[in-house]
């Protein structure tokens, strides 16, 4: 019996209840969308951004986000990137950034992952991959 | 009867086409290190100069570098560069040896802190405190949590909009300058406002 309670600590810290917010949405022009595993929201300003989440920008449509690192991302209309991996503590030394672009435009700028720890940071082209070393660069898939 | 052709050609091209191009530029950044590193199946290259770009097939080994001028920048990707958000911004406020009072230097910060918060609205805000490595651990990580709710306390006085703001404390364990154990360094005595 005396085991339940650690059972019920082990169920409740095994699943991940509250996902961690990695950036913050802050322009936003036109219809922007986030998928977010089954959902589908509209973007807002201000707003945050979950590892996973999937960006979709409509016609005329452009969005602008800021990771809790300070990278900046901005996607131009018809585009569509996901967040595959981001992770940022630099007390322990833990470090994760992958972006993926699967269509249209993108504007990146470095943050302290990309001083820190620049081999953490992949972002994905339909091509291949693009490194960094302290930098800001501009992506467009064709 | 004109649309409908340009539709069947633009199908047709997809079916026997399914290769892909990217244009990967870099540009100016005022850092001392910018450079990217594109890797492909077949290759691997590496741009290091501002303004130069690569275009990077599925198919094919990527091609040479080139320079893209400020006008062609401007005439193809010139919106998408101007709607990117301001870019984060880092103060530093200093205290006095081992309490909550800010030199008179960093004091006259505050306006500019303000500003610079005001200017990138909707924004988050991260506080950090720290300590140097006089007193024990405990004690440093104690102080520089004071430190940086005074700064919270400040911030949340100016009644601006601020969509988050969270509160961290580094104690002696993330110097700005790397000293020995109880080496009073006024460097160190410091709380990081990281306005994203």
């Amino acid at each position: 019996m005396r085991c339940i309670p650690l059972l019920i600590c082990l169920l409740l810290f095994s699943v991940p209840v509250w996902a961690d917010d990695i950036a913050i949405i802050k322009s936003l022009d036109g219809s922007v969308k986030i998928k977010r595993a089954e959902q589908v929201l509209i973007a807002e300003k201000s707003h945050n951004l979950q590892s996973g989440d999937i960006l979709i920008t409509g016609k005329d449509s452009h969005i602008g986000v800021i990771f809790h690192d300070g990278s900046v991302l901005t996607l131009k209309e018809n585009s569509f990137l996901r967040v595959n991996d981001f992770e940022f503590k630099p007390i322990e030394n833990k470090f994760k950034f992958n972006l993926k672009l699967k269509k249209g435009a993108a504007l990146f700028q470095s943050g302290k992952i990309g001083t820190l720890s620049p081999e953490s940071f992949i972002f994905e082209i339909p091509e291949g991959t693009i490194g960094i070393r302290g930098t800001k660069f501009l992506v467009e898939v064709k | 009867m004109k649309n409908l052709h340009l539709l069947l050609l633009l199908l047709l091209s997809l079916v026997l086409c399914s290769c892909s191009t990217s244009r990967v530029i870099l540009l100016e950044n005022n850092k001392d290190t910018n450079a990217i590193v594109i890797k492909t199946k077949s290759a691997e290259l590496v741009l290091d100069e501002t303004n130069t770009y690569a275009d990077i097939s599925s198919i094919a080994a990527p091609t040479a570098i080139k320079k893209i001028t400020k006008e062609e920048l401007q005439q193809s990707y010139g919106s998408l560069i101007a709607s990117a958000p301001k870019p984060p911004i880092n103060f530093l406020i200093y205290f006095e040896p081992s309490t909550v009072v800010m030199t008179s230097q960093s004091q006259q910060l505050f306006p500019e802190v303000h500003k610079a918060i005001e200017e990138r609205l909707p924004c988050d805000v991260n506080i950090i405190g720290h300590a140097d490595s006089t007193g024990s651990k405990e004690y440093n990580t104690e102080l520089s949590l004071k430190r940086a709710k005074q700064i919270e306390h400040w911030l949340i006085k100016q009644k601006l909009d601020i969509s988050n703001i969270s509160v961290e404390s580094y104690g002696e364990e993330d110097p700005l300058i790397p000293t020995a154990d109880g080496v009073a360094e006024p460097r160190n005595r410091r709380v990081e406002i990281l306005i994203r």
